[in-house]
């Protein structure tokens, strides 16, 4: 098993389409960083709103390094389920669109092992490009922009709200983030990884899942009761977005923010756990097709 | 403690002969004492209370310049500070080129009786319509101010007096003013639902925004910083 | 010779198409084993349910001595094959794939080893090279070398010439009849082309439509004085210990139903004879013609029917 992850790896590793994630990932923070470092003050009046017209704020250093992160991966977290299918969507389906499949298979490892391996390897690939996402939209971030007290805008429910995390509460939400954001990425491997498993060429099941994400994300979005209360609480994707809610502050009775606090911790929870039941579901679910599959390709 | 002395020895004649001054009159004296204090430089806490914001107590120092100059700056570089907060020193309403003062009769408020003068602006165009403010006559202290304003809407300050009573200035003063409703447009948050939202509330009303503001030390008419102003 | 394959009663279909329909033989250790058939005939999904590829519809498989369903990697691991195409990692060079598959197949192979067999194939100096920049017959040499790389005892080779150029064709025949000379490997061959059965094999098997034709040992087979008689008569019994004291062996039987069996042409008549001298009633006598007409046939009906 540890052998047959190492040559998993190594063949990740040695594919170029690798590293176009990676690209994509260095690039789409680097415009980031180059937009708010020219003209990042419209973004905080966009946000502000008439926030202004009552409070003095130094926007300069509200746009710091954690603030800076967090921007990024609202809108990369959305990206990247697309270089996660990229890569997971092709493990099984790209060794059979290249006849590898069979040679494969002809070896004395079991179908389980090899969905097994192939879920790992596209697991350590998602964790790698979280921590290249953690290197250069957290780290640089800070080195770019300083470090400062966070604001988090956010809309819940009808209201909207600014939260204000110190500087010294938040550097472990980002590590919770980190961590969820892998589960919930996960998610979306193991379900391009079981799509993968029923294709005879890539592309299929990277539209397959990028597809999914994107249906049940718009409709996680639609704000109508009826799809609030019976149908978003069943698509996975309401809870890919979950990594926020380390940054959602406890506050005590007067509004005061509690250091060190998560307004609904129970809520993470499971979310994390719906996030675990589709993994273990999925790939679950691909090992019994894959072992049930006749392989004709 | 001389200077207490002196300071209830100067005071005493004044406060006794205030009760039968014209309401003209005691905001004069009201007005002196304010000026007595040309600068200052006060450490104090914001405890800002508006529904959509949660922040942290926020650590300031306010700095003072008569006759009408005021900074709030904050310790740390991201704090919300009350705009309106500027206006906290009441001097600043008996400044300008000129008001009139009309006698707004008296009210008993925390069991004391206090005069009410309501303030109009000479100056038409001044943004202050009129400042209500509730004089404590014994001790020549504004306790409660209202101000309404062309632009910013009302607000209102309760003030508390305790070691800095001679000179006018608080330590505790509550600021009271309006905010306008917070909405972000929805789809830039993308904001995880935890299953928490509050219930719609058909409420598109301006609210009212408090600020708490507890000041622990003033050094009074010394030298500032340069470059304050 | 102890059998190393047997494959008994196997089918298998694909929704209502049948592509196997009870095929049953047998490989003996040593054996360079040829599948014949046209393309389609069922030659590759019985190759492919030998390696576990396909699930069988029914019937057993049975390698080494062990059933495929249950010992699926003990098989394997002792087993090597490319089928149809010579697939690899075609971003990764000759090396690394060989290294992969071995490591695959269990093995830790050195450096050494590993050249060692990529020298056999005649791909050294290229082993740096990645895959696809190869030829078709490169591709093929290193299929070899990765079906090879663990040292099965059983090889298995699905139309290894296809796609291969006249001298590509020749090196890869030089390699096989190498491979079971020289190290002695059981090699089970498929193709469509009688010629390179013959050149190669010493026994074979023709499948047609997902059925078995005939199983036997090529010169015999291709021998044009023989034939494959086929008897139906209800006393299979009398008839198969009558025939047998002929002293002729008996390929195939059902109870009550048929024997089949060789003979030459010429010796027809006389057994006939002899059967109705016994009173053995005969429903059916049928004698095929020569194996190569047959299956020339087979490929091209309008030109042999």
């Amino acid at each position: 098993m540890v052998e047959l992850l190492r040559i998993e790896l190594f063949k990740i590793w040695k594919r170029p389409r690798t590293y176009i994630a990676f690209a994509a990932i260095t690039a789409i923070v680097l415009i980031f960083q180059f937009a708010f470092k020219a003209d990042g003050i419209s973004y905080m009046n966009l946000l502000l709103q008439n926030v202004q017209d009552s409070f003095e704020l130094n926007k300069i250093k509200a746009i710091n390094g954690y603030f800076m992160c967090y921007i990024i991966l609202n809108t990369l977290l959305i990206q990247v389920p697309i270089l996660v299918a990229l890569i997971a969507g092709d493990a099984i389906s790209g060794e059979a669109n290249m006849g590898t499949l069979r040679l494969m298979l002809t070896k004395p490892v079991s179908r389980t092992e090899i969905i097994l391996v192939k879920f790992l390897a596209s697991f350590i690939f998602t964790l790698l490009l979280l921590l290249w996402m953690a290197v250069t939209a957290l780290y640089l971030s800070l080195l770019i922009f300083g470090v400062d007290d966070m604001l988090i805008f956010r809309v819940k429910g009808d209201e909207s709200q600014i939260m204000q995390i110190t500087k010294d509460d938040i550097m472990w939400r980002y590590y919770a983030a980190f961590g969820y954001a892998a589960i919930a990425l996960t998610v979306i491997a193991a379900l391009s990884l079981f799509f993968s498993v029923f294709a005879e060429n890539s592309i299929g099941p990277i539209v397959a899942a990028v597809c999914i994400v994107i249906v049940c994300t718009v409709i996680s979005n639609i704000d109508v009761p009826v799809i609030e209360q019976h149908v978003k609480p069943y698509l996975f994707t309401s809870y890919l977005v979950g990594w926020k809610g380390f940054f959602y502050i406890g506050t005590d009775p007067s509004n005061i923010p509690i250091k060190g606090s998560i307004e609904n911790w129970a809520s993470i929870r499971n979310s994390l756990l719906i996030l675990l039941a589709h993994i273990v579901i999925l790939v679950g679910a691909s090992a019994w097709f894959f072992n049930r599959k006749d392989i004709l390709s | 403690m001389m200077k207490f002395l002196f300071l209830i020895l100067f005071l005493g004649p004044l406060t006794i002969s205030s009760r039968s001054q014209s309401i003209n009159q005691l905001v004069e004296a009201v007005k002196a004492k304010l000026d007595k204090v040309q600068s200052y430089q006060a450490r104090a806490k914001i405890k800002t209370n508006v529904s959509f914001l949660k922040v942290p107590i926020a650590n300031v120092t306010v700095y003072f310049k008569g006759p009408n100059q005021i900074k709030i700056l904050s310790d740390k570089g991201v704090s919300f500070i009350p705009k309106g907060a500027m206006s906290i020193n009441t001097g600043s309403l008996l400044e300008g080129s000129g008001y009139t003062v009309i006698d707004g009769g008296k009210e008993r408020m925390d069991g004391r009786d206090l005069q009410i003068a309501r303030i109009l602006p000479n100056d038409e165009n001044s943004d202050v319509v009129l400042s209500t403010l509730y004089i404590d006559p014994v001790n020549l202290l504004v306790r409660k101010a209202r101000t309404t304003t062309r632009e910013n809407g009302t607000y209102e300050l309760e003030l508390s007096y305790g070691r800095y009573s001679n000179y006018g200035l608080p330590d505790k003063l509550i600021f009271s003013f309006n905010v306008k409703d917070y909405k972000l447009p929805k789809g830039i948050t993308f904001d995880f639902d935890d299953g928490n939202s509050p219930k719609p509330t058909a409420k598109n009303t301006p609210q009212k925004g408090k600020a708490e503001i507890i000041f622990s030390s003033y050094q009074i008419n010394q030298e500032l910083p340069p470059g304050i102003f | 010779m102890p059998a190393i394959v047997e494959v008994q009663h196997l089918s298998k279909k694909f929704g209502t198409f049948t592509a196997l329909d009870d095929i049953s033989f047998s490989v003996n250790e040593g054996d360079v084993y040829g599948f014949l058939g046209q393309n389609g005939a069922g030659k590759s999904t019985t190759i492919r349910c030998m390696m576990s590829l396909i699930k069988p519809g029914s019937g057993s498989i049975r390698i080494f001595g062990l059933d495929l369903a249950t010992s699926r990697k003990k098989i394997l691991s002792q087993t090597g094959a490319i089928i149809e195409r010579p697939d690899m990692y075609k971003y990764l060079s000759a090396f690394e794939n060989l290294s992969i598959f071995a490591r695959m197949s269990g093995i830790k192979p050195s450096r050494e080893k590993l050249l060692q067999m990529l020298t056999f194939v005649g791909l050294r100096n290229r082993e740096s090279d990645k895959v696809k920049t190869y030829s078709q017959g490169m591709k093929q040499r290193l299929g070899i070398a990765i079906s090879l790389i663990h040292d099965p005892r059983l090889v298995i080779f699905d139309e290894p010439a296809n796609g291969l150029d006249p001298q590509g064709i020749s090196d890869i025949r030089h390699l096989i009849l190498r491979m079971s000379r020289e190290q002695g490997k059981t090699v089970i061959l498929s193709s469509h082309l009688l010629s390179e059965i013959e050149m190669m094999a010493n026994r074979m098997i023709i499948i047609d439509k997902g059925k078995k034709i005939v199983e036997g040992e090529v010169a015999k087979l291709l021998d044009p004085a023989r034939s494959l008689v086929k008897l139906q008569t209800p006393e299979t019994e009398r008839a198969h210990s009558f025939i047998t004291g002929k002293g002729i062996r008996i390929s195939e039987s059902i109870n009550g139903e048929y024997l089949q069996f060789e003979l030459n042409r010429n010796d027809i008549p006389a057994l006939v004879g002899g059967l109705c001298q016994e009173g053995i009633p005969i429903r059916d006598i049928h004698a095929m013609h020569s194996l190569e007409h047959y299956f020339l046939s087979l490929t091209n009906p309008a030109a042999h029917g």
